[in-house]
């Protein structure tokens, strides 16, 4: 419904608005809508795993982790948009104060973007945990939580890097390159 | 000096005696507490802010008042209360806290924070490094590559540290309250 | 698995219910002693001294320069709130 809030939506209203001709919610909200998917996977393994001492701790950090993303779903949709506006006005109004308007309003794509990859890449590290020292029963849902939790953040550092495509050498594209590199890494080691 | 064993009275009586590190840790140890109380409430920015400075101005004009000082925590609770309304009656003509299902709302968001309190004082009794790694995950949303590179520690073991020391604050808060670890009852 | 409500999920939970304050609202609430001796100080002199309290009244930001004191708006509003008839 307009003006609910994306992660307020149940699974098929978010999917339509995901759908719909609007440019905004994109991949940037998918991919912390599949963020936060993988670390409620994660906190599931942890949580049946009652033979593991950390196991309470371990989903209690899913748990947080699911927390800080979930907002992203909005914001991400929110800085989207307000980055598709700014980049409107070059039609429309040349001059200085304009181009400082865009370079801000994809500096807040690139800040959004590169939070889900962070918490990306905390939940691949949680889901390798799980499924070292949970459950045995566990390791497929393990497994799914990193193959998930790598893609949103594949996603989350390309969309980075394509918000920071007039800021050479800034700082945070070489911090999302990290981020995928480091998913991948984990999802690597626990094997496809 | 290590105040996390100094009692809320006793760093009162100090902030009292004219001590400015006593006022230090007043402010620190209450900070948080009045800062979720103005979110509670729903407050903006800026408008938390005020309220967050003008609490402990008032607090420092009135601390030689203070009918009791083990109950510095409850008094500092109302004021910040009185304070935020204030602010929300002063914004619109029709407050949204002359909504009953708001108000309630309201109440809710302040039990938790009350609940938060507790355990952010068994916390206090936790080692110097335990509280850091949780108040850092948890609280500052701080992601395992800052706080390993802070720590020196990779993502793994942080994740198990923090589980180590969420048990033994889980323990801490139960002795406080007076739990029975076994029933789990509060 | 403690499936206690006051397990360590909850513990965590509550535990983020109290986030930090911006640094410098701490700052600034931290030094209202320092802030409120300033005062005293000047409100001390403005007693004694009939020319600085002319100044402090008509002008307070040039009467604080006058003394030492950059005109820090908490410093300037606190004098400002204890002047007699401020």
């Amino acid at each position: 419904m307009p003006g609910d809030d994306l992660s307020a939506l149940p699974v098929q209203g978010l999917l339509d608005e995901l759908a719909s001709a609007s440019p905004a919610p994109a991949g940037g909200s998918a991919a912390a809508v599949v963020v936060a998917m993988a670390a409620a996977l994660v906190e599931m393994g942890a949580r049946r795993s009652p033979g593991w001492e950390d196991a309470t701790g371990v989903a209690a950090q899913a748990r947080a982790i699911r927390r800080r993303i979930v907002p992203l779903v909005q914001s991400d949709a929110d800085a989207y948009a307000a980055s598709l506006a700014a980049l409107a006005c070059i039609e429309d109004a040349p001059g200085s104060g304009r181009d400082e308007a865009i370079a801000s309003a994809l500096t807040g794509a690139a800040d959004v973007a590169l939070a889900i990859a962070r918490a990306g890449t905390d939940t691949a590290f949680l889901a390798e945990l799980v499924a070292d020292r949970g459950e045995p029963s566990g390791r497929d849902d393990a497994q799914a939580a990193a193959v998930l939790a790598e893609a949103g953040t594949r996603v989350a550092a390309a969309l980075v890097t394509a918000n920071l495509v007039t800021a050479e050498g800034d700082e945070r594209e070489t911090a999302a390159a990290s981020f995928a590199r480091s998913a991948a890494l984990v999802r690597s080691r626990m094997g496809e | 000096m290590d105040w996390a064993s100094v009692s809320d009275a006793e760093v009162v009586r100090a902030c009292r005696a004219g001590d400015d590190a006593a006022w230090r840790e007043l402010v620190e140890r209450f900070s948080r507490y009045v800062f979720a109380i103005a979110r509670a409430h729903r407050l903006g920015e800026s408008d938390a802010e005020d309220v967050f400075q003008e609490t402990f101005a008032r607090i420092y004009e009135h601390l030689g008042r203070l009918r009791s000082d083990e109950a510095v925590r409850p008094w500092i609770g109302q004021l910040t209360r009185r304070l935020c309304i204030d602010r929300l009656r002063a914004a619109v003509r029709d407050p949204v806290l002359d909504d009953a299902e708001e108000q309630g709302e309201v109440d809710r968001r302040l039990t938790a924070v009350d609940e938060a309190v507790s355990v952010h004082e068994a916390l206090r009794t936790l080692s110097a490094d335990c509280r850091e790694i949780l108040d850092r995950f948890f609280c500052r949303d701080q992601s395992y590559n800052t706080i390993g590179e802070l720590l020196d520690l990779p993502p793994g073991t942080i994740a198990s540290r923090i589980s180590r020391c969420l048990a033994k604050l889980r323990q801490a808060y139960e002795g406080r309250s007076g739990a029975d670890p076994a029933s789990g009852e509060t | 698995m403690n499936e206690n409500p006051m397990d360590e999920v909850r513990i965590a939970e509550l535990l983020r219910e109290l986030p930090p304050v911006p640094e410098a609202w701490l700052r600034a609430a931290q030094e209202r002693p320092a802030i409120a001796r300033a005062a005293d100080q000047i409100l001390e002199l403005a007693e004694t001294d009939a020319e600085f309290r002319r100044t402090l009244i008509e002008d307070l930001e040039t009467a604080l320069r006058a003394v030492g004191h950059e005109p820090d708006p908490r410093l300037v509003d606190t004098v400002r709130r204890r002047l007699p008839g401020g």
